[in-house]
């Protein structure tokens, strides 16, 4: 399976054992997270709401891309694909 | 134990979790903890000593229970939250509102949109209370202005089968078998959010409270005044005569008397701030009776905050201790009769709780 990396925002990093950078297996932004939290719940708890989705104030890009505005958590990975974690930036 | 012997405020705030506790010269303040979350509510159970559950929320990273095994000097969050089942009661979890620790080690949580969970496993997993969120009721409770929680959980310590809660707007409920069955315990309360004056349910009721020693003394704070239950929740007396508003958040039982009780009573439902600027805590030692300002020590003018309600709090050997929405933490430690500002520049204070702490 393809590996990539995930980049961990500060604020979640206490619950990524500090690292801001992570590397899975995966072939989908879904297997990615998956793998990301099946022993970090706390850390997957905070990016995906209790139903499974990304939460509202949570984009997840690849490359430069938003998934949301491409398959979501279908959206395929490549070997040495860059995944990000941002917090969207909103209210004042 | 007695007096500021191990005695530790835990205070949430909208940005985090903060330990005051007394020293040589003024208090000690530890935090934050939990940082940049709101941490809403807490609870320490009585049969686990140094254990403290924190009810937290954040905007964009959602909302957590967390726990400390060591009175409060670091965290865990934990795995699972409480939330309703998919597909029922717009299933979004917006918040925890409130934790209650049972004896017997059960907890309970109550949570935005309103619903009751309980869990035996010390908060690894969490189960539907279905006989309440399911009411027939339901159908009758709506948002308020705070959110649409189950935000009041009262467990009778001497018979944990008994159980009162309040739902924002939604009412009182009572139930006599560990949550099996449910009634609306409302008689006698108005609801002036709802066409019909006394309805079964759906008033707005901002906080309730039990007397440990007498649990079937109950007070509740509404939208529109205070009363008094003397049986359970059966019925209820209005006790609002004698405060100078009837809105407010914030009511506490004394814990030494189950005629005595505090109050800080807030202008309207349009203002939502303390009367005239004045921030005030109301006593009442026989039970609603009269009321008395035991203010010595509080702003008596150009104070425009309010006190929220999980903001106030009591314990056993006279303290009472309070946090303002400008981040004014309060504390009297002999029943009220003066104050002394513990902190004054904290962010917005959500919830306090007096706890003792071995050390």
């Amino acid at each position: 399976m393809n590996q990539i990396t995930v980049q961990i925002p500060a604020p979640l990093r206490p619950f990524a054992d500090g690292a801001s950078e992570l590397d899975v297996p995966a072939a989908t932004v879904g297997e990615a997270l998956a793998n990301l939290g099946e022993e970090r719940p706390a850390l997957l708890s905070r990016i995906l709401t209790p139903e499974g989705e990304l939460r509202p104030y949570v984009n997840v890009f690849v490359g430069e891309r938003n998934v949301r505005r491409l398959d979501g958590r279908r959206t395929p990975l490549a070997p040495g694909d860059v995944m990000a974690i941002i917090p969207a930036v909103a209210g004042g | 134990m007695s007096g500021a012997d191990g005695l530790a405020l835990v205070v949430g705030t909208q940005k985090g979790l903060f330990i005051a506790t007394p020293a040589a010269e003024g208090w000690h303040i530890d935090g934050p903890h939990i940082a940049g979350y709101e941490v809403i509510h807490t609870c320490a159970p009585s049969d686990e000593p140094g254990v403290i559950y924190a009810a937290a929320r954040h905007k964009i990273w959602g909302a957590h229970v967390y726990r400390s095994e060591n009175g409060g000097r670091s965290w865990d969050s934990l795995a699972t939250a409480p939330q309703h089942a998919p597909g029922l009661h717009q299933t979004a979890l917006e918040a925890i509102w409130y934790l209650a620790a049972a004896p017997g080690g059960r907890l309970y949580a109550g949570i935005d949109p309103a619903g009751l969970f309980f869990s035996d496993d010390r908060a690894a997993s969490w189960h539907p209370v279905a006989a309440l969120n399911e009411h027939p009721t339901r159908d009758t409770w709506e948002p308020a202005q705070g959110g649409f929680s189950l935000h009041s959980i009262c467990v009778d310590p001497t018979d944990p089968q008994r159980l009162w809660v309040a739902v924002s707007a939604g009412g009182v409920y009572r139930s006599e078998d560990a949550g099996v069955s449910w009634v609306p315990a409302n008689k006698g309360v108005r609801a002036e959010n709802l066409p019909t004056p006394y309805p079964e349910s759906g008033h707005n009721v901002h906080r309730l409270v039990m007397h440990p020693a007498n649990p079937d003394r109950l007070y509740r704070q509404c939208y529109h005044g205070t009363w008094r239950s003397d049986d359970g929740g059966r019925s209820w007396i209005e006790i609002t005569a004698g405060l100078p508003g009837n809105f407010g958040y914030a009511i506490a039982a004394d814990p030494r008397d189950p005629d005595a009780l505090f109050q800080v009573p807030e202008s309207d439902a349009h203002m939502r701030a303390v009367v005239d600027g004045r921030l005030r805590v109301y006593r009442s030692r026989d039970a609603g009776g009269s009321w008395q300002s035991m203010s010595d020590g509080l702003p008596s003018a150009n104070a425009w905050i309010t006190v929220l309600r999980e903001a106030l709090d009591t314990d056993a050997a006279g303290g009472v201790f309070f946090g303002t929405s400008g981040g004014h933490l309060f504390a009297s430690l002999n029943g009220a009769r003066n104050w002394e500002m513990v902190a004054g520049f904290l962010p917005r204070i959500l919830s306090v709780k007096a706890v003792r702490i071995e050390h």
